[in-house]
C-alpha cells in the first residue's frame, strides 16, 4: 500500500525509478499517459478503435522495455511521445497505408489553432471552413502533418517537438514553415480559398 | 481502456516483457560512438589517398598526350576515392545522428565537424606517415578490379602509342629486358638499352613503374626513362644511367 501511494505521488522521473523496483507501479504511468497517447495515435494515424488499442499496447510495452534508456535531461512526456511517434510511423510502414487524419473530440480547437497559425482569416463560425481545413490536412505529407499536430493540437514547444521528432530545433521551425506552405499549396490545388 | 492496462501488466507480470538493462543501452551508445569515430578515421585515410592521388597527377605528360586541361583533369581525378569519401562522410553523419544527443545539431555543423576532422587527420597521416601512398599502392596491387575501376592516372599512363606506359614488373630485368603487365593485364617486353632510371627504381618483381619511350613493335616498348609509379619528388631527382 505504501508503495502504491508512493507511486501515485511521484514525478514521472521518480516513478520510473520505482517501476524498475516494483513493476506494479507501471499501472500509474500508464494511467497518466494512456489518454494522451491514445489521442495522439488517433490524431496522427487515424486508426480504428481496435487498431488504436493494439498500437497503444505496443507503445506501452516498448516504453517498459526501454525504461532504462530514459534520458533524465528530457521531459518524460517528450520521451514517451517520441516512442509513440516511432511506433506509429513503423506501424504505418508495416501496413503500407498512409495515415489518415481524423479529428478527435477537440477537432474544432485544433482547427481554430491551425487556422490562426496559418493566418486563415475567415469567419470560423462558418463550419464549412473546418471541413475544408480537414480536407487539405488529409492531403499533406505525414512529416508536415505531424509537426502541425504537435504544434497546434498537442501544443508542444519547439524544444519538445525537437526531442520527440529527434530533429534540431531550427529544423522544426523550417518544417512548420514548409507545412504551412504545403497546406496553402494543397488548398490552392483543391481550389479552396481561405 | 482498463482492459489495455490489465493486458500490459499481465504481460509484464508473466515475465514475457522485461526492461532492457542500463548496461545494454550503455554498450549500444558506446558502439554508436565507436562506429562514428571509426568512420571518421576511415574517411581521413581515404582523404589522405585523395590528396596523394591529386599530388601525383603527372602534369608534364599533358603536352605529350595533346589533351586539353579539362580532359586531362577529368581523366586524372581519383573518382573512386572521392565517392568513397562522400559515402563514408554520409554514413558517419547518419551514425552520429543516432547518438543520444546527435539530433540536437544541425546537418551543417555535424558535416562540418566530420569533414574538418577528416581533413586534419587525413592531411597529417598523408604528410607524416605517407598513408595515401601506402593505401594506393596496396589497392593497386591487391584490390580486385581496382585498376579497372580507377582509370584516372593509369589511363594517362596507358598510351604506348604516345610513348607512355606503366604497369607491374612480372620478370625482373635480364640483359636489359624486363617483362611487364600493364593495367589492362597485357604483357609487354620493355627494352632498356640506354634508358635512364630514377635511383628509386629497383626493377624488382612486382614493382610498379612508369616508362617514357616509344612503342617498337606489338607489345615491345623501348624505354628512355623509367620512374617509380609513385613519388613526384623522386622524379625531379637526377637520373642514373643504366
Amino acid at each position: 500500500m505504501q508503495s502504491i501511494q508512493n507511486c501515485e505521488q511521484k514525478s514521472d522521473a521518480d516513478l520510473i525509478t520505482l517501476i524498475l523496483q516494483d513493476q506494479g507501479c507501471y499501472k500509474y504511468l500508464i494511467e497518466r499517459y494512456e489518454n494522451k497517447i491514445e489521442r495522439y495515435i488517433k490524431r496522427l494515424a487515424g486508426l480504428n478503435k481496435e487498431d488504436t488499442e493494439d498500437l497503444l499496447q505496443d507503445i506501452f510495452i516498448k516504453v517498459y522495455q526501454n525504461l532504462n534508456a530514459f534520458d533524465s535531461s528530457l521531459k518524460f512526456s517528450s520521451w514517451i511521445y517520441r516512442i509513440a511517434h516511432n511506433e506509429i510511423i513503423s506501424n504505418w510502414r508495416k501496413r503500407k497505408i498512409k495515415p489518415q487524419f481524423v479529428g478527435g473530440d477537440e477537432i474544432e480547437a485544433f482547427l481554430d489553432n491551425i487556422a490562426s497559425g496559418l493566418d486563415i482569416k475567415k469567419d470560423l463560425e462558418n463550419k464549412s471552413i473546418y471541413h475544408d481545413i480537414k480536407k487539405v490536412l488529409k492531403q499533406i505529407d505525414i512529416k508536415y502533418r505531424e509537426v502541425l499536430i504537435l504544434k497546434f493540437l498537442e501544443e508542444k514547444s519547439y524544444e519538445e517537438m525537437a526531442d520527440i521528432l529527434r530533429k534540431p530545433t531550427g529544423t522544426i521551425g523550417t518544417l512548420i514553415n514548409r507545412a504551412k506552405k504545403q497546406f496553402k499549396k494543397e488548398a490552392e490545388k483543391m481550389e479552396i480559398k481561405f | 481502456m482498463k482492459n489495455i492496462t490489465d493486458k500490459i501488466l499481465n504481460q509484464i507480470k508473466t515475465g514475457k516483457t522485461k526492461p532492457k538493462t542500463k548496461f545494454w543501452f550503455e554498450i549500444k551508445e558506446f558502439l554508436i560512438w565507436f562506429g562514428a569515430g571509426a568512420l571518421v578515421v576511415l574517411a581521413a585515410l581515404v582523404f589522405a589517398t585523395v590528396i596523394f592521388n591529386i599530388q601525383e597527377i603527372d602534369w608534364q605528360l599533358r603536352p605529350r598526350l595533346g589533351w586539353g586541361l579539362s580532359k586531362f583533369l577529368f581523366i586524372s581525378m581519383p573518382y573512386i576515392w572521392l565517392l568513397a569519401l562522400i559515402g563514408l562522410t554520409g554514413i558517419a553523419y547518419y551514425t552520429f545522428r543516432q547518438t543520444k544527443q546527435g539530433y540536437h545539431y544541425a546537418l551543417t555543423i555535424i558535416l562540418g565537424i566530420i569533414i574538418l576532422a577528416s581533413l586534419i587527420f587525413g592531411w597529417a597521416s598523408h604528410s607524416y606517415f605517407m598513408t595515401g601512398r601506402l593505401i594506393e599502392g596496396r589497392a593497386m596491387k591487391h584490390l580486385p578490379y581496382y585498376n579497372q575501376m580507377m582509370p584516372s592516372r593509369k589511363a594517362v599512363w596507358m598510351n604506348p602509342e604516345k610513348g607512355i606506359l606503366a604497369g607491374k614488373i612480372i620478370k625482373p630485368i635480364v640483359n636489359n629486358k624486363l617483362e611487364l603487365t600493364d593495367f589492362n593485364k597485357k604483357q609487354w617486353t620493355v627494352v632498356c638499352d640506354e634508358c635512364s632510371k630514377s635511383p628509386m627504381v629497383k626493377l624488382n618483381q612486382y614493382d610498379l613503374i612508369k616508362i617514357i619511350g616509344r612503342k617498337d613493335a606489338e607489345f615491345v616498348f623501348m624505354a628512355e626513362e623509367i620512374w617509380p609509379m609513385f613519388g613526384k619528388k623522386i622524379m625531379s631527382e637526377k637520373f642514373e644511367r643504366k
